[in-house]
């Protein structure tokens, strides 16, 4: 199931990191974004310490909390959110909206990284929708396959029309 | 030894009787006995395509009784050389006959388009015709889509030592569509061209078809523009009963 | 007012001249630019062909749910409207593309809203909503990327899911050129850098944001969405009001059912295993919530939809707008979307214009189709299309019409000769005396060669051999 999902978000220009534990993992995501200068990052990713952690090196995090996070949304270089749900086949990965988990850190910065447990792995889109029907829809649940992409250029593929042009997705487990 | 009633079609009937005598000859080299209705005209189809469903009921009705009139048992099957006109009695007669729905499941259920019977009711691809030479092969939509054929024919080819050789969309519409050639000529001809085209990119000696109007719109593009380099369209019966030995 | 949009003063450019069906067929047949941009279909077809024979059984499912809600489609559309409604949604219900624009306008005014984007919806465009909104004084801009080429260039989209498909790419620079004021190179990457940077201005600005539904679950009261750019999830996350527009048959029983039909979707649409975002939206922004609209409105539009139920057109409701049915097309494959001077084109096209308009428009396209069932073959919902086209010649146009009536008394006298053995003999002989030259064979002859009859007939061969 693992690698069904690596194989599918990789074929669909996602990068791939893991699985790995939490504390490689956080290693990970600040190696990825310690040459940007401001990273939104949403208050559910499921690394703890991650924050801090970025902070640490330097990087500017901006976080939902912020007064200042819509006006500065729009700088910010790396988005970086959490999932608690994600499908093999085929292969996507769910942002709920919540408090602390806006709709907009996975679509206005060009970078996003989203961090996703294997234990929130399902083997189809169905068994997925069996899932969440049965419990409370959060009020918007976006799914993720790769990058923003446009076709409409003569056909041909181009990456990073409005949403990020680059979706990089680290595994914990 | 079966017996099948030959479903001529008025096409074949009347523009290309040579294709309809190759279908017998092809059905009794094939171990079946032909008899042949004089009552039977046209299934139809051409009113109905027009948008003239009273008119097709009319023929429909009068083909239903054409052939409908056999006692059980009589014959086996009602065989024609075309997957058009075999269509409009298997996928549009119990539409269109509802007083006589019975009836027209009955007459569907026992008509076949020839390459259907040969391969799929009796199990026969090889009818003892030798061809030596190349063929390509286009399907024709009603065939392909309304009865699900395809393999038929091009087994019927190898079966007789043929090369069968595909071209590229083998299975996209040659154009014809029957009012529509006349309504629209340019898409038409266009569409010709591309299955023409297609075709002559297999170097294959012949475009084999099961539907008479297909070959008669693609050899008619063929022969207006002049050099045949592209494979000659010819019906799968005409195909097979050109490397039978001669008779008698 | 922005000065990015032009000002429509209604009606779309017509880039395929002539004045019926038949007539921008060969005009665009004949244009040597269209074609070459058809040519990048066949890439899709192929794509689209290879993935959506992967799971043929999701076919019969899919079929099977959307033939579920069909049989009770208002018993779902009250639930539907019930689960929103709990979910503090505004439910609307629009009769006629008129009270649908009504209704969004007079909704955008009360707000004070001065731009509204929109993602790419074939239901907005059905009603003609962006140049409703700009005659009310406000801009409009479309966000797909495909959609945005071709408002700037004033016409309407072609295709349903590549609206631009009409287009090569030096033709889009031009038109996104022209509007940027200085010269872009002809290069993919460039033109979509400059289009993301102006539309993300207009993103921020907007005060509405519009989009169609893909599909709505009734149980959970969840609108579902789907694009590949972003550009839906923009218009439903920024803006302070979000307006869906549904047509009635989008509704489906249960947000599970989403787990058969979106994968059959996007695979039939794009070839791909499914789009790269898809939003599920419940409801406006919740307490707490950083992000999402303050206001969320579903329109409800059925311009005549309800009125197939139960007709042999009736499964046309069925339609997911996945698009698969134009790229099989040959007809399509060779004149694209203009030719059909319709919001809906290919296939489909043909059947819900004239379904649509009550017969009024699109009377002629059913005439224009091969009855090849290319498209019924195609369809991820089974939609007997070609049966449907074919029947369509019959109930469309009025029946009461002179050519109609003049073509009922041919075919019925034609009817009468060949029912019978001896008028079809002497009809036949006739047609053979003549050489085959009986009036009306200019259109197929200029093209192809027509066989003469034969000397003999095949009946008169057999009944010499077996006397
Ligand atoms: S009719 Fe079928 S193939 Fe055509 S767009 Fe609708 S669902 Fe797709």
């Amino acid at each position: 199931m693992i690698d069904a999902l690596v194989a599918g978000l990789r074929a669909n220009s996602c990068s791939v990191w893991g699985p790995m534990s939490d504390e490689v993992a956080r290693g990970k995501v600040v190696e990825r974004v310690s040459a940007h200068l401001l990273v939104a990052c949403n208050d559910d990713v499921p690394i703890p310490g991650i924050v801090d952690a970025l902070r640490e090196r330097g990087v500017d995090v901006l976080t939902p909390g912020d007064p200042a996070w819509t006006e500065r949304l729009a700088d910010a270089e790396v988005g970086i959110t959490g999932s608690r749900l994600a499908v093999a086949e085929p292969s996507t990965i769910a942002l709920a909206a919540a408090p602390g988990a806006p709709r907009a850190t996975s679509l206005v910065p060009p970078v996003h990284i989203c961090v996703v447990s294997v234990d929130a792995l399902v083997p189809t889109l169905a068994d997925a929708m069996m899932g969440i029907a049965a419990g409370e829809m959060p009020s918007a649940l976006t799914w993720i396959g790769g990058p923003s992409r446009t076709g409409d250029l003569e056909m041909i593929t181009t990456l990073g029309v409005h949403g990020p042009r680059a979706v990089e997705i680290v595994l914990l487990g | 030894m079966p017996k099948v009633a030959l479903f001529v079609t008025c096409v074949a009937d009347q523009v290309f009787p040579d294709t309809a005598a190759a279908t017998v000859r092809v059905l009794e080299a094939a171990g079946v006995e032909v008899v042949f209705l004089t009552a039977q005209t046209c299934c139809g189809q051409p009113a109905l395509t027009a948008g003239e469903p009273a008119a097709a009921i009319r023929l429909a009705n009068h083909h239903l009784d054409v052939f409908g009139a056999f006692e059980a048992g009589a014959i086996d099957a009602i065989v024609a050389p075309s997957g058009s006109c075999t269509a409009m009695v298997c996928h549009h007669y119990p539409a269109l006959l509802t007083e006589r729905r019975p009836e027209a499941e009955a007459l569907a259920a026992r008509t076949f388009e020839l390459t259907q019977y040969l391969v799929d009711v009796l199990g026969i691809v090889d009818i003892g015709a030798r061809l030596d030479t190349t063929v390509t092969v286009h399907d024709a939509c009603h065939g392909l889509r309304n009865l699900g054929l395809g393999k038929e024919t091009r087994r019927l080819v190898e079966g007789a030592g043929a090369t069968l050789v595909e071209m590229t969309e083998p299975d996209t519409c040659c154009g014809f569509g029957g009012v529509f050639s006349f309504g629209f000529p340019e898409v038409s001809t266009r569409l010709a061209d591309s299955k023409l085209g297609h075709a002559a990119g297999t170097s294959a000696r012949y475009l084999v078809s099961g539907d008479l109007a297909c070959l008669m719109h693609l050899d008619g593009r063929r022969r207006k523009v002049g050099p045949q380099t592209v494979p000659q369209p010819i019906h799968i019966a005409d195909l097979l009963a050109s490397g039978l030995p001669a008779r008698r | 007012m922005s000065d990015t949009v032009p000002r429509h003063t209604g009606g779309h450019a017509i880039t395929t001249p002539g004045d019926d069906f038949h007539e921008r067929t060969a005009s665009a047949v004949a244009d040597p630019i269209l074609q070459r941009a058809l040519h990048n279909l066949d890439r899709r077809l192929r794509t689209a062909n290879e993935s959506a024979a992967a799971h043929p059984e999701w076919k019969d499912r899919a079929a099977a749910i959307r033939r579920e809600t069909l049989l009770d489609l208002d018993g779902w559309l009250d639930r539907l409207e019930h689960s929103l409604v709990a979910r503090g949604v505004h439910v609307h219900r629009a009769s006629t593309p008129a009270d649908a624009r009504r209704t969004i306008v007079e909704l955008a005014q009360a707000r004070g809203a001065r731009t509204v984007v929109k993602s790419k919806s074939m239901a907005t465009e059905e009603i003609d909503l962006g140049n409703a909104l700009e005659d009310a004084g406000l801009t409009s801009v479309e966000t797909d990327l495909g959609e945005y080429i071709v408002q700037l260039a004033g016409e309407r989209p072609s295709h349903m899911i590549t609206p631009a498909i009409h287009k090569t790419l030096p033709q889009i620079r031009d038109v996104l050129a022209r509007e940027a004021g200085t010269d872009l190179a002809v290069d993919r990457e460039a033109l979509t850098a400059w289009a993301r940077d102006r539309l993300r201005g207009e993103f921020l600005r907007a005060d509405i944001g519009i989009t169609g539904v893909n599909f709505a679950a009734a149980d959970t009261g969840t609108l579902v969405l789907v694009t590949n750019e972003g550009n839906g999830r923009f218009c439903t996350t920024l803006p302070r009001v979000h307006v869906a527009v549904m047509p009635v048959e989008k509704v489906i029983p249960r947000l599970a059912d989403v787990g058969i039909l979106l994968p059959l979707l996007t695979t039939h649409a794009t070839g791909q295993a499914l789009s790269n975002y898809v939003t599920m939206i419940s409801g406006p922004r919740r307490a707490g919530e950083t992000d999402g609209p303050d206001e969320l409105h579903v329109v409800f539009l059925d311009n005549r939809r309800r009125t197939l139920l139960g007709t042999r057109y009736e499964e046309m409701l069925a339609c997911i707008r996945c698009g698969a049915c134009l790229n099989v097309c040959p007809v399509y494959r060779n004149v694209s979307g203009h030719a059909y001077d319709s919001v809906y084109s290919g296939p489909m096209g043909k059947v819900l214009t004239p379904l649509l308009s009550g017969g009024t428009e699109g009377a002629d396209l059913p005439y224009g189709s091969t009855l090849c069932h290319a498209c019924s073959d195609a369809c991820p919902v089974k939609i007997p299309l070609g049966d449907m086209i074919l029947a369509l010649r019959a109930d469309v146009p009025d029946p009461q019409s002179g050519a109609r009536r003049r073509r009922r008394i041919f075919w019925a006298v034609w009817a009468r000769a060949w029912s019978t053995p001896r008028g079809y003999k002497l009809t036949t002989a006739l047609a053979r005396m003549s050489h085959g030259r009986v009036p009306g064979l200019r259109a197929w002859t200029s093209t192809r060669e027509l066989p003469r009859p034969a000397r003999e007939s095949f009946r008169d061969r057999w009944a010499k051999e077996h006397v």
